[in-house]
């Protein structure tokens, strides 16, 4: 048995060719590999990172932005703590398309699921969304908002570790375990925090506003 | 004896130094102890002294000799530096010798290929006259294996020299002559068809260095032969009437068709292919091979899409999943049980596409197995023919078939359990609902179908798919009804309810009747019940099916990656996890019974023990023996509540159900004993009760539920007590679950013990 204090599960989504690969591989294994194919399905990998001296395992599904997967992509929305949806800032379709996702996510995900808006590709010099932008819709939207690019690894080690930061914090103060039992979930337990499918809670997170002005350094 | 003064210097101190009494003592014992040795040496050598003499003259007799030895070994040096010298020269002849050899044997080789080139130029000009290819290539091929310009110089002659070139003109001119030739008979047998010339000129590229250009050529040849045979199957497949045989999977034979016939080629081609061209040459071919399988698969994909109208049933599907909540359905929604033979057919698709793949890996590993000995180098090599692979248009036609195949197979599932749901029903005898084991078939079904199409992803997201159903419509719906509650109002005898329930519920099954108000209770508990007997039995289905799951994709899904492992690990675990979610439900219906049907119950049977003294005379004591006022009534009471539920709970809520009502019992007697007082003989009487209560809830109910009768238990005997010096007697052989505090509560509720003796007690 691996020694980890909590297992979460991160869900990557966004249009094709926005770069949800790239973020993944370079957290994940430091590289940029250029000229990456379309993902085909789902990509699955893992990276136990350390928050507070304790082992946090981050599950890393990478999903593929195309149409056609979305049976497959959209059945791992429910078990996911947190969803990160990417767009391009030099793509303004794909920063239209964000309402549309952000329907998939209310239809299949958890009401619980922590939720990230991230702007990758900022090594880009043909910007066309600006970052306000981005900001206003993820506090619209009650997201977290971050701005990345993962050919130069910037804030993408950031994104993670906050992520994981948050949800640690999250399991701690007891969001996720509202019908299940109270008390310290033990690793093997982690896997059973249950969502519960309703939604009549609408979660309370604190805005963007606090990721972005410690990233605009 | 000078050597002695040396020999001693450090003892020898000087006179003058010589200050105390002591001191020169010392001085003069040493002095005398030294003149005592050299007594003795000079005494040894005076005894010896004929020895020593006689020794001497030896020596003196022993020096001519020594000259003589001196003049052999200056002798022995000169013969030495001679010979060193002599080898020397030895060697670096042997040195000329053998670089005249290497020489010479060069030398040979080059007049051999002189030789070989008059035979060549002359052999290859009548070979090609003779039509002989075989021998004209052969002769080619040795001429290739010459290294021109070398020859060139080894002629001195211009003459020589001159013939030489000619030579060479004629092979090289002889060698585009014959790789045309050769070119063109292979194109004119190919035409022709002719499969023996095809496998002679083929065999003959090699010889002329053409080795990419033969491959090329006869992997052209046989991606014509793939193109032609699937025309044909296709157009066959096209014409096949909806009534043959196989029509249902039509296309999933033809595109198995065209991987079987591909894994045939190589099959009988790659022998061929390593004699004449030797091994590492089959990525080559396998990557035209795979490009015409793209091509010819592509055309099956897209006549099959025609055909079954896939597109079309993919979008309307994709937008009922979509707008599930909205009321109006498309007309053209496909019935689900019409779509279990596409989705067969699209899995057995997949399914051999991913056997093809697997063969396809297999052959170009042992391909570089043979000819690349170097581990890193062999695995770069792979690693590229992957990446190659991975990116081909199959495996993209195959990735969309599985996106849509799990489109439609999740509306399956979600249409199947939904017509589980219209028609769920309860058998008479029944204590779970049809639902249970229609959804569990059903999702059994559905996620086998994916692992029988072998695609990982196509697993996953069933069995995510699998996981949404169980949480949301099977736990979801449970825990709804189990909200609404168990209603006990209506019936004060409990046993009463149970039959008119039992009777209401027959003539409704029978007749068809509804009775008046009382049903609606009934149709509650009988839903609720129902509810919680089906969350606790699906937990088992759901072990039971993470069971079987696991056993059919560890048998059906070999030679995973780690990553594919992990991704359906994961999977798996999250479905077994559903029992988590099961778990709470049905502990929540189990809370539900115990306030509306266990806790009203049980209170009327306490308050028999409030009402009844303990503070008694010997005559009732007696009395009681006989006739028990309480726990009796109790046991019976508990029996016929247990009794009624026995028939209606599944083995684990009944058990349940005993451990709550245990505890409930428990419970409300310790609080009504705390508002009791007793005497000694009322004490004695309560320990009787209480051992008659937990005898008889020890025999219905499992070992683990006795431990919550402990402290009554306890209480008993504190109440029973002669005196309180016993207290401490018990306590060294007793562990309290009583605090303290509590004891003393307990204690206190005897009339006879005094109330400042009971708070000196140390406990």
């Amino acid at each position: 048995m691996e020694d980890y204090k909590f297992l979460f599960k991160v869900v990557l989504i966004g249009n094709a060719g926005v770069g949800k690969t790239c973020l993944v591989r370079r957290f994940t294994q430091g590289l940029f590999p250029p000229g990456q194919g379309a993902t085909i399905g789902v990509d699955f990998m893992i990276k136990t990172v350390e928050i507070d001296g304790e082992k946090i395992k981050l599950q890393i599904w990478d999903t593929a932005g195309q149409e056609r997967f979305r049976s497959i992509t959209q059945s791992y929305y429910r078990s996911a703590h947190a969803l990160i949806l990417v767009y391009d800032i030099s793509s303004q379709p794909t920063f239209d398309c964000l309402p549309d996702w952000l329907r998939e996510i209310e239809q299949y995900a958890s009401c619980k699921v922590l939720r990230v808006l991230v702007g990758n590709k900022t090594d880009r010099e043909d910007r066309e969304l600006p970052t306000h932008v981005g900001e206003e819709f993820a506090h619209r939207h009650n997201m977290y908002f971050i701005e990345t690019s993962a050919k130069e690894a910037d804030n993408v080690e950031k994104l993670f570790i906050e992520i994981a930061k948050e949800l640690t914090q999250l399991v701690r103060s007891g969001h996720f375990d509202k019908d299940s039992k109270v008390g310290d979930l033990s690793p093997q337990d982690v896997s059973n925090v249950t969502l519960p499918p309703t939604r009549e809670t609408r979660s309370e997170f604190a805005c963007c506003s606090r990721w972005i002005s410690s990233s605009t350094t | 004896m000078d050597n002695l003064d040396e020999a001693l210097p450090a003892e020898v101190v000087h006179p003058l130094k010589l200050t105390s009494l002591k001191d020169i003592k010392d001085a003069y014992s040493r002095l005398c102890q030294e003149e005592i040795a050299v007594a003795e040496r000079l005494e040894w050598s005076v005894g010896n002294r004929h020895h020593l003499e006689a020794r001497l003259s030896q020596l003196a007799r022993l020096v001519p000799t020594l000259q003589l030895v001196q003049a052999d070994a200056k002798q022995l040096e000169n013969t030495i530096s001679f010979t060193h010298q002599l080898a020397n020269n030895v060697s670096a002849k042997v040195r000329q010798l053998d670089l005249a050899k290497s020489r010479v044997v060069e030398t040979q080789k080059r007049v051999g290929d002189l030789l070989d080139l008059e035979g060549c130029s002359g052999g290859v000009a009548t070979a090609l006259a003779q039509e002989d290819y075989e021998t004209a290539a052969a002769h080619i091929h040795r001429f290739l294996a010459m290294d021109e310009t070398l020859l060139l110089h080894t002629t001195d002659s211009a003459s020589k020299a001159e013939s030489v070139e000619t030579w060479f003109d004629r092979l090289r001119q002889a060698e585009r002559e014959l790789s045309a030739t050769i070119t063109r008979k292979f194109d004119d047998a190919v035409k022709r068809e002719d499969l023996a010339s095809v496998d002679r000129f083929f065999k003959l590229f090699p010889l002329l260095n053409k080795h990419e250009e033969g491959l090329k050529k006869f992997t052209t040849y046989l991606c014509a032969k793939i193109q032609e045979t699937t025309a044909q199957n296709l157009s066959s497949a096209q014409n096949l009437g909806p009534k043959e045989k196989r029509s249902h999977v039509i296309w999933a034979d033809t595109i198995t068709l065209l991987f079987e016939g591909i894994a045939r080629t190589v099959e009988v081609r790659q022998p061929i292919i390593e004699t004449y061209y030797g091994p590492g040459h089959l990525s080559l071919v396998l990557e035209m091979l795979q490009r015409e399988c793209d091509r010819q698969a592509g055309r099956i994909v897209s006549e099959m899409r025609k055909h079954r109208r896939l597109d079309a049933v993919v979008s309307a599907v994709r937008d009922a999943l979509r707008f599930s909540g909205s009321k109006e359905t498309r007309v053209d929604l496909p019935d689900p049980r019409d779509l279990d033979t596409l989705l067969g057919e699209l899995t057995l698709m997949n399914a051999r596409a991913e056997l093809y793949l697997r063969f396809i890996r297999r052959r170009i590993s042992a391909d570089f197995e043979a000819s690349i000995p170097d581990k890193i180098e062999r695995d770069k090599h792979e690693a590229a023919f992957e990446a190659k692979l991975s990116h081909t248009q199959l495996i993209c036609d195959m990735a969309v078939i599985v996106g849509d195949y799990t489109i439609l197979e999740q509306f399956y599932l979600n249409e199947s359990f939904k017509k589980a749901l219209a028609m769920d029903t309860v058998e008479e005898i029944a204590k779970t609902s049809s639902l249970v084991d229609d959804a569990f078939y059903i999702i059994k079904k559905s996620v086998r179908r994916a692992i029988a199409s072998s695609s990982v992803d196509g697993v996953c997201a069933m069995l995510n798919h699998a996981v949404t159903l169980i949480e949301t419509q099977l736990a979801g719906g449970f825990n709804q009804t189990l909200r609404k509650g168990f209603p006990a109002q209506g019936y004060l005898d409990f046993n009463q309810a149970y039959t008119v329930l039992q009777s209401s519920l027959q003539s409704t099954l029978q007749a068809g009747k509804i009775n008046s108000s009382s049903t609606d209770f009934d149709a509650l508990r009988q839903a609720f019940l129902t509810a919680l007997n089906n969350g606790e039995t699906s937990m088992h289905h759901v072990r039971r099916l993470h069971q079987t799951l696991e056993d059919n994709i560890s048998s059906a899904m070999v030679g995973l990656t780690p990553t594919s492992r992990a991704k359906l690990d994961s999977c798996l675990s999250d479905l077994k996890a559903t029992t988590g979610r099961l778990g709470i439900v049905v502990e929540f219906g189990i809370s539900q019974l115990r306030a509306t049907a266990v806790k009203p119950r049980v209170k009327p049977w306490v308050d028999i023990f409030t009402t009844t003294s303990h503070d008694i005379k010997e005559e009732e004591f007696a009395c009681y023996e006989a006739n028990d006022p309480f726990s009796q009534t109790l046991m019976v009471q508990v029996d016929g509540l247990l009794g009624s539920f026995v028939p209606l709970l599944t083995d684990e809520n009944y058990k349940s159900l005993v451990s709550v009502l245990v505890a409930e019992v428990a419970a409300q007697l310790e609080k009504a004993v705390m508002k009791t007082t007793f005497n000694r003989l009322g004490g004695l009487q309560f320990d009787r009760e209480v051992r008659a209560i937990v005898g008889y809830l020890s025999q219905v109910s499992e070992w683990g539920v006795r431990e919550q009768l402990t402290r009554l238990t306890q209480m008993a005997t504190l109440l029973n007590l002669e005196n309180l010096g016993e207290v401490s007697e018990y306590s060294s052989t007793t562990t309290w679950r009583l605090t303290p505090s509590e004891m003393r509560k307990v204690l206190q509720l005897r009339v006879d013990f005094k109330a400042d003796e009971i708070k000196k007690l140390k406990l």
